[in-house]
């Protein structure tokens, strides 16, 4: 409401009103309008706007002003720019800037309303009456200009609309706003052909509110209380009309994409009790991220239960109403709740006002893909900047405070695909990979039927089919691993390289069951003899041609070496006959079921006496070393077969001990019957 | 109400002399929105009173009807008179209407025939 007296207010709806009209005007400048900044003066002076002294405004009075229409036509969530109509018989020049103030008697005295300032923009002589008919709007014209952005992102909203502001040499009238605080990461407006007004109704449009100029300022405000009350002493005997009532507003829907992707929030009581008011916000580029519904609280805190009247009302003049000003008409029994948004004043041999409010546009949405909110919904988003090349698909759901996204996003340096899933169904060629980057494919899994490339490297390869000249994983898992020519593992796990090298600090082979067996086998086939080697649980066998020639087993309480050979004679060696076998006990088979042919010994002491024994050094012995003990094998030294091996290449220690046993028997007789002799 | 024969003032000629009768009217001027309003209560923005004078002239002679005839034929004038409102001699700017006059000896060569005439001068402003 505009500031005027009690007084005022009680003289307009007088019979005998008198008023007054001022029109003051600084002429003969134009408007640098490439940023609002300068005007330039008649005799061709740059000056700034703002030092343009009041000494240099010239007034015309009511005399030789012959009508004036002040006419604010605006919508909730829009920018509203004032009109100044006016004829008189002052020429001023386009780009003049005129101030109007509205004068009533009061008590002896004028009470003036001033209107602000205008910048006259279109003007029109009347030669039959010798006037200039002007058309001048209020500094809300400074933001016709081409939109630039100068934002470092990230910034505010707020600080979008201070600088768009700045950039058109405008002031912001106020220190916040509904979602003035909201990020903005990147300018919205890239890429659009829209001047800095369009910029503002954006703006606007997302703080719930509408805006217009105070002065140089811009004001952003929604519906404003007052508690003004007009009955029928300030309306005409015709054309006062009343619609329906618009409102309780009670939802906010945003629509893009031709209204394929909607959000909205709603107050489901107000709708159960009054149905649905619903506001549509359509292709804003600020709601075109997927915070969009981050928006939705701020402006239904200013718009939600909004009602007013629509109506069309003609007034014998109130000119204290100002826009978005809430007010009452009292006529009669009837009240209306009204809401100015549309204004027309004029001032032509008397005052006349007409109010008139419509509805803004409502839609009520079939509700393809939205629910009550962002906040446990689907979306999907389209943003294609055509400017800087990019093009960005985003769906996601969020449920709960988790958010599920699936985006691809395209530039010139890229192309990423982001998602739980990708599903790529038919022929798929990847080409180009090999330049000097890394072509990497991570993820815990990679499930396929055959991969062909000339390297793999992964955590784990699973496949029916691996082939490749190199292989190289942390696991490999699958039927057929095979690099195509030296190295394959078949279905049943069986492993063929033409050569095979393992190589490791630590390598263990392992079965996995409890199975008896021989599980490990070593095979190599030699001049058409098969070699085997295998060893199972505590055993280790040598087959020669299929037959066993070795075997070395150990058992929970003892070990077992067993050998044999083509001639049946088991073999025992160390070292190639060079070494020493040490042990407690040493026994040789001598049991009857093992043995055969006997033949009683005689003559031992023969074969005693037939060996020599010498002291000696086996040749690997230093000669220092002590000596040996023993019969010597060789043609140039006397020994006896009875107490050599069966290859005749050593001692057979029991067969000498045995000829020795026989010989002590045989001296022992002798000595017996010697005794005997003696003792006759 | 007094009025003396000096106190009405042409382009600065003394008009008592000249005349009959002067008719002062004070008429109120009513801006277009005047009407009812809603309640049925007759309202309106006052313009103001604009004062109106009607002259009545006696019979002419030809050099009166000489000096006269510019003052008529221009398109405004200069008049002074005494406002009762303002209680003072006040000038105003005013435009007038046709005016006529009858001579009804034209045939007799009689020059002071001129029959007497009216016209009104009517203020181009409201009283201030």
């Amino acid at each position: 409401m505009k500031q005027v007296s009690t007084g005022y207010k009680n003289q307009i709806k007088e019979m005998g009103r008198e008023i007054d009209s001022i029109i003051s005007y600084y002429n003969h400048y134009q408007v640098i309008t490439e940023n609002n900044k300068y005007i330039l003066t008649e005799d061709g002076q740059k000056i700034l706007t703002e030092q343009i002294k009041e000494s240099s405004y010239i007034d015309i009075t009511a005399e030789d002003i012959y009508s004036i229409k002040i006419i604010s036509h605006g919508d909730l969530l829009k920018t509203m720019m004032k009109e100044l109509d006016f004829e008189v018989k002052q020429n001023m020049k386009i780009g003049s800037i005129v101030r109007y103030k509205f004068g009533l008697k009061v008590n002896g005295e004028y009470e003036y309303v001033d209107y602000g300032n205008f910048i006259v923009n279109e003007k029109e002589y009347n030669e039959d009456t010798q006037t200039y008919s002007y058309k001048a709007y209020d500094m809300m014209l400074k933001s016709m200009i081409p939109y630039k952005d100068t934002n470092d992102y990230p910034t505010t909203l707020y600080d979008v609309l201070n600088n768009v502001l700045e950039y058109c040499d405008l002031g912001l009238g106020v220190t916040e706003f509904p979602n003035s605080d909201r990020d903005i990461y990147d300018d919205p407006f890239r890429g659009l052909d829209i001047t800095c007004r369009d910029v503002l109704d954006f703006i606007t449009e997302v703080t719930g509110c509408s805006s217009y100029m105070d002065g140089n300022d811009f004001i952003i405000m929604g519906p404003n209380d007052t508690d003004i009350i007009l009955d029928e002493n300030s309306f005409k005997d015709t054309n006062v009309k009343f619609n329906e009532v618009y409102g309780p507003i009670n939802s906010i829907l945003f629509s893009r994409s031709e209204d394929t992707d909607v959000v909205e929030i709603k107050d489901e009581t107000s709708i159960e009790k009054n149905g649905v008011t619903q506001i549509k916000i359509k292709d804003n580029p600020l709601l075109e991220g997927k915070d969009r519904s981050d928006y939705f609280e701020e402006m239904f805190d200013v718009l939600n239960g909004l009602t007013y009247s629509i109506n069309e009302l003609s007034s014998i003049g109130i000119t204290y109403l100002d826009y978005l000003d809430k007010f009452k008409i009292v006529i009669g029994e009837n009240e209306y709740n009204c809401l100015l948004l549309n204004d027309e004043i004029n001032v032509e041999q008397g005052l006349e006002e007409t109010i008139f409010t419509d509805e803004i546009e409502e839609t009520e949405q079939e509700y393809r893909t939205s629910r009550l909110s962002d906040k446990d919904q689907k979306w999907a988003n389209i943003q294609v900047k055509k400017d800087i090349g990019e093009i960005a698909l985003e769906v996601g759901e969020k449920v709960g405070n988790n958010e599920i996204i699936s985006a691809i996003n395209l530039s010139t340096e890229s192309a990423t695909i982001q998602a739980n899933k990708v599903n790529l169904n038919g022929y798929v060629t990847v080409s180009d990979l090999s330049g000097s980057g890394t072509t990497t494919i991570n993820g815990s899994n990679i499930t396929t039927g055959t991969i062909s490339a000339n390297r793999v490297s992964g955590g784990t390869l699973t496949g029916t089919t691996i082939s490749g000249n190199t292989i190289t994983g942390g696991s490999i898992t699958g039927t057929t691993i095979s690099n195509g020519n030296a190295f394959s593992v078949d279905s049943s796990g069986k492993v063929t390289a033409s050569d095979m090298d393992i190589t490791g600090g630590s390598i263990v082979l392992t079965r996995n069951n409890t199975g008896q067996g021989m599980p490990f086998t070593i095979l190599q086939n030699y001049q058409g003899v098969e070699y085997k080697a295998q060893m199972g649980a505590g055993a280790l066998n040598f087959y020669t041609g299929g037959t066993r020639r070795a075997s070395f087993s150990a058992g929970t309480t003892d070990a077992r070496l067993f050998m044999s050979g083509s001639d049946n004679v088991q073999r025992i060696s160390a070292y190639g006959g060079t070494g020493n076998i040490t042990c407690v006990s040493l026994t040789q088979t001598s049991k009857e079921e093992e043995k055969k042919n006997f033949e009683k010994l005689d003559n031992a002491i023969d074969i005693v006496k037939d060996v020599d024994i010498y002291k000696y050094n086996l040749k690997f012995e230093e000669d220092k070393d002590k000596k040996h003990i023993g019969f010597v094998i060789g043609d140039k030294y006397n020994y006896r077969k009875e107490i050599t091996s069966s290859e005749n290449d050593g001692a057979d220690l029991y067969s000498m001990v045995s000829v020795l046993w026989q010989a002590v028997k045989e001296q022992q007789q002798e000595i017996e019957e010697l005794r005997k002799l003696v003792n006759k | 109400m007094y009025i003396d024969k000096n106190s009405l003032i042409i382009n600065g000629i003394n008009m008592g002399q000249y005349l009959t009768e002067v008719e002062y009217n004070y008429p109120k001027l009513w801006g277009g929105d005047s009407g009812r309003n809603l309640k049925g209560d007759q309202t309106g923005t006052f313009l103001g009173v604009y004062p109106k004078l009607k002259l009545t002239f006696r019979e002419l002679t030809q050099n009166e009807l000489e000096l006269i005839a510019p003052i008529l034929d221009s398109p405004t004038q200069n008049v002074t008179y005494y406002d009762p409102n303002k209680k003072a001699m006040t000038t105003m700017s005013t435009y007038t209407g046709d005016w006529a006059t009858t001579n009804k000896n034209i045939f007799s060569n009689v020059t002071d025939a001129n029959e007497s005439f009216q016209i009104s001068f009517i203020a181009r402003s409201r009283r201030t």
